[in-house]
């Protein structure tokens, strides 16, 4: 009979949705607090946070040859933070230093690399290089065309990232941006991006912007520019020359401890490290 | 027991099973509503009425929440969405319903639910990589309101011209061939007759199509420039109240947080208002007829 077919369909639909809830239990977070290893063991690990940081975590979670399954996910360095807090990720991911409000919560940074950040403009752009003060003026709206620095006569667009990024945050610091907690590039950009790869395809896409990038995602499509005179390469950031460099951190609540210890020692370990480097960030073990 | 008594106990069965699914609907909607308020409307208070809801800056770092650029960027890209797509979308739909020949109707049709499957990110992205250049050749950065109410007004099109063009061919055709009969054209007949019919029918779409338009975050985000400002012009990069708080809801905490639930519950208003404008639209109409 027809509704009773329903009937019974219903039931074991219901019955089907009852036990898939109960198996709910595999991925219970790390305990926090005291640090110290779960009872049940863990089978993997959530990463979450930085769009800069996620491609190298992606790599290193590839290439990683331990027991667990390593996933990523990248929404953001802020984000990252928080999710570390709530305890919903393992590990955070974060490109710019934690704040002390976000140390006194109890958060650890571990640095696994370093990571340049690159002014970057349209291929097209005939201007190859800008002093930091230059930087500074075009990011706050002091200067607002291309032939104050060089270039063509043409309106400057300048492209950010969302408040909670990153790399944004590690930029306006070292650039001197924010004043009093309020973001001097909020009134002079035009463009807000998501993510390095909006950033990235907002620049490719039009011949007079400007914006930053993470140094290890700048390809051909886009150009880096030369910060006072200095090459955006790892071999400057090593040598100290070129200023604009922040560390990549893996962020756990309370120190490492357990599986998430082990895929953080392996990302340490000479073999992780080697990683890092063929990717053109900058190592931390050397 | 014999087969009467069964059938009787599984259509009492069905019933219920029917009146749980309608309570859990409407407890869900119930729940979301209850939430949001009781998250977000505190927070209203606490950063004052005034400042809240005809502020002019938003920097949650310095405690400041004003979100008035936001509140009218939304009801400028979702005017600009419905004045593209309403008029688009009812037209396909009578043409759908009136004009085309079944063979070619039965084309066009799958067509147009086809882009109501294409994912917001994908528009979005559409907008991003082909029509905000075409924008920036003409003013400003491309990134711009405009591109937004283009985007979005292609979106809302499946939802309108499918519920529209149910509508129209809902209309008993005793009313066309009464027009005809009264010597009325097929085209007059359309418009003086069949749309006016289907009024609420395609009033609900409108109501629809704009609700989908004001809530959409994801195609918005990329193609409006996000900037916090009153917009001058519809070249200007504009940030609505969706994707303020798609940018931060990930990250924020305390106040913030809370202040974002509080732009949910602004956006919950208008969409409520748009319902009821476009509602008391239509009874206005029917009560004259």
């Amino acid at each position: 009979m027809k509704s009773l077919k329903l009937v019974s369909l219903f039931l074991a639909g219901a019955l089907t949705f009852t036990l898939a809830g109960c198996n709910g239990a595999e991925t219970s977070s790390q305990d926090p607090s005291t640090g110290s290893s779960q009872e049940a063991s863990k089978t993997s690990l959530l990463l979450d946070g930085s769009t800069s940081v996620g491609p190298l975590a992606e790599l290193l979670a590839e290439n990683y040859t331990g027991g667990l399954e390593i996933k990523v996910q990248q929404t953001g360095s802020g984000t990252g933070i928080q999710s570390t807090l709530d305890g919903s990720c393992d590990i955070g991911m974060a490109s710019r230093d934690l704040t002390a409000e976000e140390e006194a919560e109890g958060l650890v940074p571990t640095s696994i690399a370093i990571d340049g950040i690159a002014i970057i403009v349209n291929a097209e752009n005939p201007v190859t290089g800008l002093t930091s003060e230059q930087i500074t003026k075009i990011f706050s709206g002091e200067i607002t065309n291309w032939s104050e620095v060089g270039g063509n006569d043409a309106e400057i667009i300048v492209v950010s990232r969302e408040a909670g990024s990153g790399t944004r945050g590690a930029f306006e610091e070292l650039l001197s941006l924010e004043q009093d907690g309020i973001s001097l590039v909020d009134e002079a950009a035009e463009v807000f991006c998501a993510s390095n790869g909006e950033v990235k395809q907002n620049i490719v896409s039009k011949p007079n912007a400007i914006g930053y990038l993470s140094l290890g995602l700048v390809d051909d499509t886009v150009r880096a520019l030369d910060v006072d005179s200095v090459q955006a390469t790892s071999e400057n950031i090593l040598a100290g020359t070129y200023p604009v460099a922040r560390p990549f951190l893996f962020v756990t609540k309370g120190e490492p401890a357990g599986e998430v210890k082990e895929f953080i020692d392996y990302v340490l370990s000479a073999e992780g490290q080697e990683l890092v480097a063929s990717e053109n960030y900058i190592r931390v073990d050397q | 027991m014999n087969s009467r008594t069964l059938q009787r106990i599984s259509a009492e069965t069905a019933k219920w099973i029917f009146r749980a699914a309608s309570i859990f609907s409407v407890l869900a909607l119930l729940l979301i509503t209850v939430f949001l308020i009781a998250y977000g409307a505190p927070a209203i208070f606490e950063i004052g009425p005034k400042e809240f809801l005809l502020g002019t800056q938003w920097q949650p770092n310095a405690k400041i929440f004003g979100i008035l650029p936001m509140i009218l960027a939304s009801i400028y890209i979702t005017l600009g969405a419905a004045l593209i797509g309403f008029p688009l979308g009812l037209l396909t739909a009578v043409f759908l319903a009136e004009v085309a020949p079944p063979r070619l109707a039965n084309l066009v049709r799958p067509l147009i639910k086809l882009l109501a499957g294409i994912p917001s990110v994908v528009c979005g992205f559409f907008g991003l990589m082909v029509l905000v250049p075409r924008i920036m050749d003409i003013q400003g950065a491309g990134n711009s309101m405009l591109a937004a109410m283009i985007i979005l007004g292609i979106m809302i099109l499946p939802t309108v011209v499918s519920i529209s063009e149910t509508a129209l061919r809902a209309v008993p055709s005793s009313y066309k061939e009464a027009s005809y009969a009264l010597g009325e054209s097929r085209i007059s007949t359309i418009f003086r007759v069949t749309i006016p019919a289907a009024k609420s029918g395609i009033l609900t779409s409108f109501a629809l199509g704009a609700g989908r338009a004001i809530g959409e975050a994801t195609a918005v985000a990329l193609v409006a420039g996000n900037k916090v400002q009153i917009p001058s012009s519809i070249f200007d990069s504009v940030r609505t109240l969706t994707t303020n708080c798609v940018f931060e809801m990930g990250y924020a905490s305390g106040l913030h947080q809370r202040a974002l639930f509080a732009t949910a519950v602004i956006l919950f208003i208008l969409i409520i208002l748009i319902n009821i404008a476009l509602s008391v639209l239509g009874n206005k109409e029917e009560k004259h007829e």
